[in-house]
């Protein structure tokens, strides 16, 4: 059931460490998605400054949101009088042309920002914007870092699922109750619920649930290593072309369909 | 007054110029009140007719989009030969014969109105502002570029330029006062004409950017400040004038409104934020 309070679309966030697979994840989670008639228009937020993700999709994209606070910023610093009046218009027509629109998703992407300092009023625009754009999309997803406090000043300030990423190392495990903690105690970012998956599994199922349960978040699958993504990685081919039946990309089906959309 | 005149004729010689044959060229005239062209659309008008966003899945047609190509312009005068009011023309192909395309858009509005002058300018431009109001009809815009989509919904029920016209007729003359006739030039035909018709138009916003710059001179602002407030240690101190000067005209507005007999209830005292 979804709740009310984020009106009708399914925000979820996935983060986790970095080499635990997590944007090979979120490419797969995509198609997953894509595929199934109950997400409706889908939106993929690439939140993460890397932007690995792009690459992972095969998207390239036409302008980032960092471009467009960038553009925002010195438009402010040095831009004529009637630019500056302009600034509203300016931020609608940009944040369009940041969105990139596929045949069965679009993506929005972060990207980086050079100009340094904190710029707060720009964060807040920018990130109401982005909210404003969500609320025409039935499903969004959103690819970040493993500090959620990026997401929470840039992108969105609440969430129905987080998703944490780990592979079955310690170091991953670390990261996932880092960020349990950062929810459920620190409070950096609202939201309904924390589900964890585990990449790269080989045969030790009994001890990853375990772990989970150790961690206190519940687990929402557990998936195998998949020969094909290393070899797709390796030639660099967009993630989601992966064979149909390839198990990683079942996994993740099932993932979807039990917890996101069935509980969102 | 005859700032824009020149660039109006300009317009006209562009479009008998524009080498297209005779079935991508159409004129409409509409005639009627603002209400009475309102009343005869199969959509709807008025602020939120169209809100959100039109996802591509949903567009029946695209104008504009930053690699198609756009450019608008809005040029104004007082003499109102110059303008053939409730004329639209069209130059290049119309919205229905062009499902799932993604055309080049010029838009061009020309106003005439007797007593219109310069401090009418910044008012004028905002005219064409017509954000959500014209249903199935997305509009994102800068003061140069317009990209729109059109929804299948709307597409469904006969949308094409004839009415996009009226609705920015009926729109702008029931918003913007002083308007005596409005004519539309509507471009699609190629990035190329757009391209020209951008150049023509191109010295329209210096000449603008003059009229504000003398309007707002009028008012006592100096907007020929080249300085970067951002490293400037006194930028709190004219943060807060701004705010004086803010609360000021509005206690200004609120006073002229009590004089002229519109009674305020609770007028707001403005105060510098500490």
């Amino acid at each position: 059931m979804r709740d009310s309070r984020l009106g009708k679309k399914r925000l979820i966030a996935v983060c986790g460490k970095g080499g635990t697979g997590k944007t090979a994840s979120i490419a797969l989670m995509t198609r997953a998605l894509a595929e199934h008639p109950a997400t409706g228009n889908l939106l993929l937020i690439d939140a993460d400054p890397a932007m690995g993700l792009l690459s992972a999709l095969g998207v390239q994209v036409r302008k980032t949101m960092g471009e467009v606070r960038e553009s925002i910023i010195l438009t402010s610093k040095r831009g004529k009088s009637e630019d500056k009046a302009n600034i509203g218009n300016m931020l609608d027509y940009m944040i369009f042309e940041a969105l990139t629109e596929l045949d069965r998703f679009s993506v929005l992407a972060m990207g980086r920002t050079e100009t340094l300092g904190c710029f707060c009023p720009v964060n807040t625009l920018l990130r109401n914007a982005i909210e404003a754009l969500a609320d025409n999309f039935d499903t969004v997803l959103i690819d970040c870092e493993a500090g959620l406090e990026q997401i929470n000043r840039q992108v969105v300030k609440e969430l129905h699922t987080l998703l944490v990423i780990s592979d079955p190392s310690s170091r991953g495990m670390e990261t996932a109750a880092m960020i349990r903690k950062m929810i459920i105690e620190d409070r950096v970012i609202r939201c309904d619920r924390v589900r964890m998956v585990f990449n790269r599994v080989r045969g030790d199922e009994e001890f990853l649930r375990k772990s989970a349960a150790k961690l206190g978040i519940e687990l929402a699958g557990l998936v195998p290593f998949d020969e094909n993504i290393v070899q797709f990685d390796l030639v660099g081919k967009p993630i989601t072309d992966l064979p149909s039946d390839s198990p990683s990309l079942e996994s993740y089906r099932r993932i979807v369909a039990d917890c996101i959309l069935a509980e969102c | 007054m005859a700032v824009f005149d020149g660039h109006i004729k300009a317009v006209r010689d562009f479009m008998r110029s524009v080498p297209v044959t005779d079935d991508l060229y159409q004129e409409i005239d509409c005639s009627g009140t603002p209400e009475e062209i309102r009343s005869s659309l199969p959509i709807n008008l008025g602020r939120g007719a169209s809100s959100g966003i039109h996802l591509r899945s949903n567009t029946y047609t695209e104008l504009g989009n930053p690699i198609a190509g756009s450019c608008s312009h809005l040029l104004w005068t007082n003499n109102t030969s110059l303008v053939r009011d409730g004329r639209i023309t069209l130059i290049g192909p119309d919205i229905p014969a062009s499902e799932g395309e993604s055309l080049p858009f010029g838009q061009i509005l020309m106003l005439a109105g007797e007593t219109l002058g310069a401090n009418d300018h910044e008012r004028l431009q905002q005219a064409p502002i017509i954000g959500d109001r014209i249903e199935g009809y997305m509009l994102k815009s800068t003061s140069d570029y317009l990209w729109a989509r059109v929804s299948k919904d709307v597409a469904a029920r006969g949308f094409n330029f004839e009415i996009l016209g009226k609705s920015l007729i009926s729109l702008i003359k029931s918003r913007t006062p002083g308007i005596s006739a409005i004519e539309i030039l509507f471009v699609t035909s190629s990035k190329e004409d757009v391209k020209e018709l951008a150049s023509i138009a191109s010295e329209v916003k210096g000449l603008g950017s003059n009229l504000l710059k003398e309007a707002w001179k009028e008012r006592g602002f100096d907007v020929e400040c080249d300085f970067d407030c951002a490293s400037c240690h006194d930028e709190p101190v004219c943060d807060d004038i701004r705010e004086v000067i803010v609360g000021v005209k509005k206690a200004a507005r609120e006073k002229r409104k009590a004089e002229d007999g519109k009674a305020v209830e609770h007028p707001i005292p403005f105060k510098l934020n500490a």
